[in-house]
């Protein structure tokens, strides 16, 4: 008996998106990273392929952090107050891009000027040669104001700006339009709401290949169970063909499983929960592990030995010989 | 303690109220409208006032700019006098009382000739007046008065037959010329008499008796008993014709704009009460209108039939009403048997019985089962839809095999009182919006041609769908002031932009008349829910939207509907414009046949238990269908190809890309 074919036959596609420029595409970067492509669930191969492995984003502040605990301390204090320095150092520590959150331009938390966030781009930029994903504050008022400078700060360096919402898009995706740049557009764990989310970026004439979109994340033990539904969901959608959802999706892994009291907490809890030093990075790792299983493109980390685990889980689902083909 | 008088400008009404109660309360013993559309509790901001002289104390900052609290805004819900106060009703917080009725029936009636209002085909009015000549007794023919009349009557129309202790009274001077003379009496035997005749159930009652030939003056009251908008005709039960309409708001506004907040009010003590009288008292004048203009006496009308939602029936029945707010969501009672009008306050004939409408339950009142009998779509194989647009958006599905209805708690957004510059339909008000697709000028014209001096519903709609048409709001409904910075204006209630409609030079009340963002989310959130209603239903039986045959759409502003503007906001499903069918004010359209046809009333009280109600909220996908739905049309938009056309027919190009000017424009919202 001939065993029948149970292949499934995706009508979608998830949109390749290009993050970086070199100087042949006119920018300075190293590299470029591309993210999307796929043609079935994720990893699994036989159905369809998975061009682009995911990718891992290292996060950097502009200004020093004000509660991050010891693990991550240990790791970044000693540069944690120049971004320049810190993205070498995130660099060193293997990641693919670098995730610059301009924090400092929060009018609570120094409310530095659109120049200054401009410049603190630039230096980055300078520092390092990794592709750049680049938010602000999230308060849209200020946003609007940075944002413009930001990106015209980085133009040709094709950077993916973050983030457009239901409310505030126009700003940041005719800023993004107007100096060359990628947008993602966050819509919280709803698929309608994603979908008038790129609609409306969409009637403003940006492209919806040039979009990353961020259904926002929540960390192991805390909801992580309905950022996995929306993706696997949306990823779905996108494969049955629906063009609104198939955009990439960038997920912030890292500050949500650092705010967590498992990852927070210090050796001075109980025993059995075991050393902070491995419990912080787990937390982490098993959060990035369980939503790369749902579809996550573009991971935000934090801490070394969470990267060196989702490597290693992402080697083993795609293979080194694709890892080496797309690194 | 102290009391404190507070008088209410510019009518200059008055109460006394005792310390520590609020400007609210005054109002309301004053029978002063404030629109309190929360029912005082703090969170719509709505209850406006302006103190012109005295203290007051209270934080009501919450709802007031800088601007207004210098200019002695209150929010009357929130403070309490301390001195003897004279505050004025700013216009915004006013709903004018009874005024421009005559106009205003027309247009919440059927006589526009745009709806044919359906007559039953065997009129068989629930009252008759039947003439009737009886014998004169003999020592051979000795039968009682009583008897003699109903054996009269039985030959006419079968009975059981019943008659009150106080007709048998009347009769003996009914049938005779009672002729004293100084020193001896006569009864001399006449024996014209017409007997009003009501059924009660299958019993027949003979309500009254008259001398002679009255019978061809037999009038019944036909009520709409809106949520927002109180509706009566009346009806010449003979000719089936209506005499005159009018139509008023409900006053009980003054306690809560939408359902559950009335409930609630009627927890409170003495809240039931007030209600019931509210409503009692509306109706009240609205006969006293009718009466007068049609010159017909009260003791004429013998028989009031009304349509309501369940909590309105509740109210007006004097019922307990809690109980529709809680699961499992039971009603005091679904199909109230006749009863005699006097014994809930409605002043007609002593003895006229009240019909209501059988509700389906808690949220599928007897306005629907109106609206069923009215459209007749449970007669006919085909499939149809009746949409009835009011303060709650009821769908009904189905043919004459099966019935599925639902309610969309949509809200008061068409209606005058919770839009900015809302008003009613009446005099002065824009009802239909045009925008030049290049020039981006505003059209409007108003209802009666006069100065326009707010928004109706209908001009809400075609506001938003021609500003969606011209590229004015985004797909989600914001506005998109950069495309024409003087379109707008700062600072509308919110502090957020809002949409001119009309200049303050032009407008009747000396103010921009506009439409806010707050306006533009509240009708996309109400047209939302009805969309998504529709679409469960439909989804559910595994239909399509394409399968329905007709749509009737019902409510009181019905008639006027721009059905272009409603599809292109995404309110109704795009289908063929000959599928559409008004049948304006469902519910009184409803109330007028059961009160023209014996046999249309059972019909109604049979849809009772035809009709199948789906919960919305036990359909975990109806609240992902409302998301979807709340987006101008829609974020499928493969579900209005018309729309599409017509966006693509604009003359506007996309946004420019230039992130300065856009910036710029942005940052100061």
């Amino acid at each position: 008996m001939a065993i029948p074919e149970l292949k499934e036959r995706w009508a979608g596609r998830i949109n390749p998106v290009t993050i970086g420029a070199t100087r042949a595409g006119g920018g300075t970067r190293g590299r470029t990273i591309t993210v999307g492509g796929q043609m079935g669930i994720p990893y699994l191969d036989f159905d369809g392929q998975t061009p682009n492995p995911p990718v891992i984003a290292l996060d950097v502040l502009d200004q020093a952090p004000a509660d991050w605990p010891a693990p991550l301390a240990e790791v970044y204090r000693d540069v944690w107050s120049d971004p320049a320095a810190w993205a070498v150092r995130a660099k060193q520590l293997g990641a693919d891009l670098i995730n610059l959150r301009l924090v400092s331009t929060h009018p609570d938390e120094g409310d530095r000027s659109p120049a200054e966030a401009a410049a603190t781009v630039r230096a980055v930029l300078e520092a390092v040669d990794l592709p750049l994903i680049i938010w602000g504050c999230d308060v849209p008022a200020k946003d609007q104001m940075v944002m413009p400078k930001v990106a015209e700060a980085a133009q040709g360096e094709n950077c993916l700006l973050g983030a457009v919402t239901e409310g505030d898009y126009r700003t940041l995706a005719a800023a993004a339009q107007a100096y060359g740049h990628k947008l993602i557009a966050l819509a919280p764990c709803d698929i309608n709401k994603q979908k008038q989310v790129n609609i409306l970026v969409s009637d403003t004439g940006f492209p919806l290949e040039d979009v990353v979109i961020y259904p926002t994340t929540a960390a192991l033990g805390y909801g992580m169970e309905y950022v996995y539904s929306i993706l696997e969901r949306g990823r779905l959608a996108a494969l049955a063909g629906d063009r609104l959802m198939a955009q990439p999706v960038i997920l912030d892994v890292g500050y949500e499983a650092w705010r967590t009291k498992e990852a927070r907490s210090g050796d001075e809890v109980a025993a059995t929960w075991g050393k902070a030093a491995q419990r912080g990075p787990a937390w982490e790792a098993v959060t990035a592990a369980d939503l790369l299983q749902g579809g996550a493109d573009i991971l935000v980390m934090r801490h070394p030995a969470a990267v060196e685990a989702v490597r290693k889980l992402t080697r083993d689902l795609v293979g080194e010989s694709a890892m080496a083909a797309a690194g | 303690m102290s009391s404190y008088r507070v008088r209410f400008q510019p009518e200059g009404a008055l109460a006394t109220v005792e310390e520590g109660q609020r400007l609210l309360d005054a109002a309301r013993s004053a029978n002063v409208y404030v629109g309190a559309i929360c029912g005082g509790d703090g969170t719509c901001g709505k209850c406006r006032l302006v103190v012109r002289e005295g203290d007051v104390t209270g934080e009501s900052t919450d709802f007031l700019t800088a601007d207004e609290i210098r200019h002695g805004y209150v929010l009357a819900c929130q403070v309490t006098p301390q001195s003897d106060v004279v505050v004025e009703v700013p216009p915004e917080s006013r709903l004018s009382g009874y005024v421009g009725i005559s106009e205003d029936s027309d247009r919440f009636s059927d006589f526009s000739g745009r709806v044919a209002e359906p007559v039953p085909e065997e009129p068989d009015p629930l009252i008759r007046k039947l003439y009737v000549t009886l014998r004169e007794p003999t020592l051979e023919d000795p039968l009682a008065d009583q008897e003699r009349l109903l054996a009269a009557i039985e030959r006419e129309r079968a009975g059981p037959w019943q008659m009150g202790l106080k007709v048998v009274r009347e009769l003996p001077r009914v049938v005779r010329r009672f002729e004293a003379k100084r020193t001896s009496w006569n009864w001399r035997w006449d024996g014209r008499v017409t007997a009003t005749v009501g059924l009660r159930k299958d019993v027949g009652e003979i309500l009254a008796v008259e001398a002679g030939d009255t019978s061809g003056r037999n009038f019944g009251l036909a009520l709409d008993v809106g949520t927002t908008t109180v509706v009566a005709h009346l009806v010449d039960l003979n000719s089936a014709v209506t005499c005159e309409a009018a139509a008023k708001y409900n006053s009980q506004i003054k306690f809560g704009g939408d359902v559950i907040s009335r409930i609630n009010y009627a927890r409170l003590t003495g809240g039931g009460e007030a209600l019931h009288r509210a409503i009692i008292e509306d109706i009240d004048t609205l006969i006293d209108d009718l009466v007068r203009r049609a010159k017909v006496g009260r003791g004429e009308i013998h028989c009031v039939v009304a349509a309501g939602n369940t909590a309105m029936v509740h109210f007006l029945l004097g019922l307990e009403a809690d109980l529709i707010r809680l699961a499992p969501f039971v009603p005091a009672a679904a199909a109230p048997p006749p009863l005699r009008a006097a014994e809930v306050g409605i002043r007609i004939h002593p003895r006229g019985l009240l019909y209501t409408l059988p509700a389906v339950g808690s949220y599928v009142g007897g306005d629907i089962t109106a609206g069923v009998l009215a459209c007749g779509m449970h007669r006919r194989e085909e499939l149809a839809l009746l949409i009835d647009i009011g303060t709650n958006g009821e769908v009904v599905l189905g043919n004459r095999d099966f019935l599925v209805a639902c309610s969309a708690s949509a809200g008061p957004a068409f209606e005058g009182g919770a839009v900015s510059c809302g008003m009613r339909a009446g005099a002065g008000a824009i009802d239909h919006v045009r925008i030049g697709r290049d020039t981006l000028a505003v059209f409007s014209r108003t209802i009666d041609g006069r100065s326009p001096v707010g928004v109706c519903g209908t001009g809400l709609i075609d506001a938003l769908a021609e500003m969606s048409l011209a590229g004015l709001v985004d797909r989600g409904g914001r506005f998109r002031t950069e495309r024409s910075p003087d379109c707008f204006c700062r600072g509308a209630e919110d502090g957020r932009p809002g949409f001119r409609l009309v200049n303050s030079r032009r407008s009747g009340g000396g103010r921009d008349i506009v439409v806010t963002q707050c306006d533009v989310e509240n009708l996309i959130r109400t047209k939302g829910a009805i969309y998504a209603a529709v679409d469960s239903l439909v989804e559910s039986l595994g239909l399509s939207l394409t399968d329905i045959r007709k749509v009737y759409i019902a409510g009181g502003f019905g008639n006027r509907l721009d059905l272009e503007s409603c599809v292109a906001i995404g309110l109704l499903p795009d289908l063929p414009v000959d599928r559409f069918r008004f049948i304006g004010n469902g519910s009184i359209t409803g109330a007028k046949l059961a009160m023209l046809s014996h046999r249309l009333l059972e019909e109604a009280h049979l849809l009772r238990s035809r009709i199948t109600y789906q919960e919305l909220m036990a359909d975990p996908a109806y609240m992902e269908r409302f998301t979807s739905a709340c987006f101008l049309p829609h974020t499928d938009l493969s579900r209005f190809p018309s729309v599409v056309e017509r966006f693509n027919g604009r003359a506007c190009a996309p946004v420019e890309a230039d992130p300065m000017a856009t910036s710029t424009s942005e940052v100061t919202t």
